[in-house]
């Protein structure tokens, strides 16, 4: 369960309250709301906290702080300490050397040991930091920002790995991240924070579609691998009854549930099935919602039992006669959908 | 012939001894203090900073007038002291070392001040996120952080104390193997015009200065390689 109530009056004034389950909980908010801040106090850094409280008990940072691991935006590390000792000295001291060897494989961090923390780049350090975090095998673990200076293969690699230790530990997760795909990637759940305080804490789905900071909606779909047709760089989702394209590198298995994401302005919409043209696919769907926007409107569809959303001109609604009820075709390419996740 | 006569050898000796023992004490005394001082932004930390920096403006003699007049058994510091200490302060190695902590306070306590002001916080916060308490952090990783800074400090207090004159002069008097420093020695040997033993004496300071000098650069340089 994760379960905090925090109250900060400074740098941000800020008041946090989430309830929400265990595992991974995305934190949204823009720049500048107090995302870092508010990490900051969870992690025990921020004396300015004046009401610090988890699962309905009042704590002081320094108890948070012995339970609750932060990797921030830059990562702080001693210059003066090799990253060896700093594993050895933490493992010591949080009598945890049991994991050392596990943690040192999967960050993929052994040939940096020798080295001190102004001869790694950002992505080591951003490693040699998570591996240090998970090291202290905390209840909490905070990350602000971790995958920002990581390639996308790293963090492809990274992800799988990073779910599966925090299972193993048994830690809940608390992710910041700038890129949308992270979240959605690794998050069941959101939190939105807004100026003053959380706004919405739930499912990941309506937590997106809240999220009002997205320049660009989004939508998540749950579906199943198939591999019967698989061709070279397209994999065939199952969505209900229906059939989705997407061009992936990555083919799972058969069976392999997956996660997908579609950003609205990518989705177009017809009044019917077209034929003789190139796109992948073309789904029935109903509108449930259509909200107007700066130019257009967010229209918010209904297609085997899931949501998705697409951005559309004012003169396109007005064209299509589109109002809430009319049935409609989702027509959108096989590369506009990303593979996120599979589980 | 050895170069310095057994009487200088001697205030050679006592003097190092004075340096290094000031030295330790300082350094131990005004790490914690200015990292208290660092922490915590309180009112009264200008206050303590002010009377840390006041021997630096107050010249020697001024010092060592009012650290005598403060040890004399007529007064009450002075008899407070000659009970806490078991002894007569004025004259007395003890009361020319506690005027060597007085007098370079300063040159201790202001490069550690700064070096904890620039790097201590971020070290003190990395050591906080890998979950070290408090005492650990400064011992095992402050301290080790500043430590040009704090070789830099032991070595200008060191050095500054084995020139020290005035204090000395005033509160020690000039009694061998108690109170006869480097300084006072040289000083008693041009007054008896024995330019030869004051120029083995003035030699022998200034080798130790520029040694002193020499193995501040030297350090500055290792941790610059580390």
């Amino acid at each position: 369960m994760i379960d905090f109530d925090v109250a900060l009056a400074a740098p941000v004034a800020l008041r946090a309250r989430v309830r929400a389950q265990s595992g991974w909980l995305g934190l949204l908010g823009h720049s500048g709301v107090g995302k870092s801040t508010l990490l900051r106090a969870l992690a025990g850094l921020n004396p300015a906290a004046h009401r610090l409280r988890v699962e309905d008990r009042a704590v002081t940072p320094a108890a948070l702080a012995r339970r609750v691991s932060l990797v921030s935006q830059t990562p702080a590390l001693i210059d003066h300490w090799t990253v060896a000792r700093h594993l050895r000295r933490v493992a010591r001291h949080h009598q945890t050397g049991d994991l050392t060897g596990e943690l040192i494989r999967d960050l993929d961090i052994d040939g940096l040991c020798p080295l001190c923390p102004p001869q790694l780049s950002g992505g080591q350090r951003r490693r040699v930091s998570l591996a240090l975090a998970l090291l202290r095998r905390p209840r909490l673990l905070l990350l602000d920002e971790p995958f920002s200076a990581l390639d996308d293969d790293s963090r492809h690699r990274l992800y799988p790995k990073l779910q599966a230790l925090t299972r193993r530990l048994g830690c809940d997760v608390v992710l910041v991240a700038h890129q949308i795909e992270d979240i959605v990637r690794l998050c069941d759940q959101v939190a939105i924070l807004e100026p003053g305080g959380v706004t919405y804490c739930g499912a990941l789905q309506p937590g997106l579609r809240r999220y009002q900071g997205q320049a660009s909606p989004c939508s998540v779909l749950l579906g199943e691998a198939l591999s019967a047709e698989a061709e070279a760089g397209l994999l065939p989702v199952a969505l209900g009854e229906r059939t989705l394209w997407v061009r992936t590198p990555r083919l799972p298995p058969a069976g392999t549930p997956v996660r997908l994401l579609v950003h609205a302005d990518d989705v177009a919409l017809g009044a019917a099935e077209l034929d003789g043209v190139s796109l992948m696919n073309q789904l029935p769907a109903r509108i449930t919602a259509l909200t107007a926007q700066d130019s257009g409107a967010l229209v918010e569809c209904l297609c085997e039992r899931q949501s998705i959303q697409a951005r559309i001109t004012a003169r396109s609604q007005a064209r299509l006669g589109l109002r809430a009820g009319s049935r409609v075709v989702l027509l959108f390419k096989a590369s506009a959908v990303s593979l996120l996740a599979e589980f | 012939m050895p170069w310095l006569a057994s009487g200088d050898a001697q205030a050679l000796l006592l003097t190092v001894k004075l340096a290094a023992t000031t030295t330790v004490i300082l350094v131990a005394v005004c790490l914690p203090l200015a990292w208290l001082l660092v922490r915590r932004d309180s009112r009264g930390r200008s206050l303590i900073q002010s009377l840390v920096m006041l021997p630096l403006v107050l010249p020697p003699t001024v010092l060592g007038y009012y650290l005598l007049v403060a040890f004399s058994p007529a007064h009450p510091p002075g008899s407070l002291l000659a009970r806490l200490f078991d002894q007569q302060l004025a004259f007395s190695f003890t009361g020319i070392l506690i005027g060597s902590l007085i007098y370079s306070l300063p040159f201790a306590f202001r490069p550690l001040e700064a070096a904890l002001q620039q790097s201590g916080p971020a070290l003190d916060e990395a050591g906080r996120v890998l979950g070290f308490p408090g005492w650990y952090r400064f011992l095992f990783i402050v301290i080790p952080g500043i430590r040009p800074a704090l070789v830099s400090a032991a070595l200008l207090c060191f050095a500054h104390t084995l020139g020290e004159f005035g204090v000395v002069l005033m509160i020690g008097g000039n009694i061998p193997g108690e109170t006869r420093v480097l300084s006072v020695a040289l000083f008693e040997h041009v007054e008896q015009m024995n330019y030869q033993a004051a120029n083995r004496l003035a030699l022998t300071m200034m080798a130790i200065a520029v040694a002193t000098v020499l193995l501040s650069q030297w350090s500055g340089r290792r941790h610059d390689r580390f």
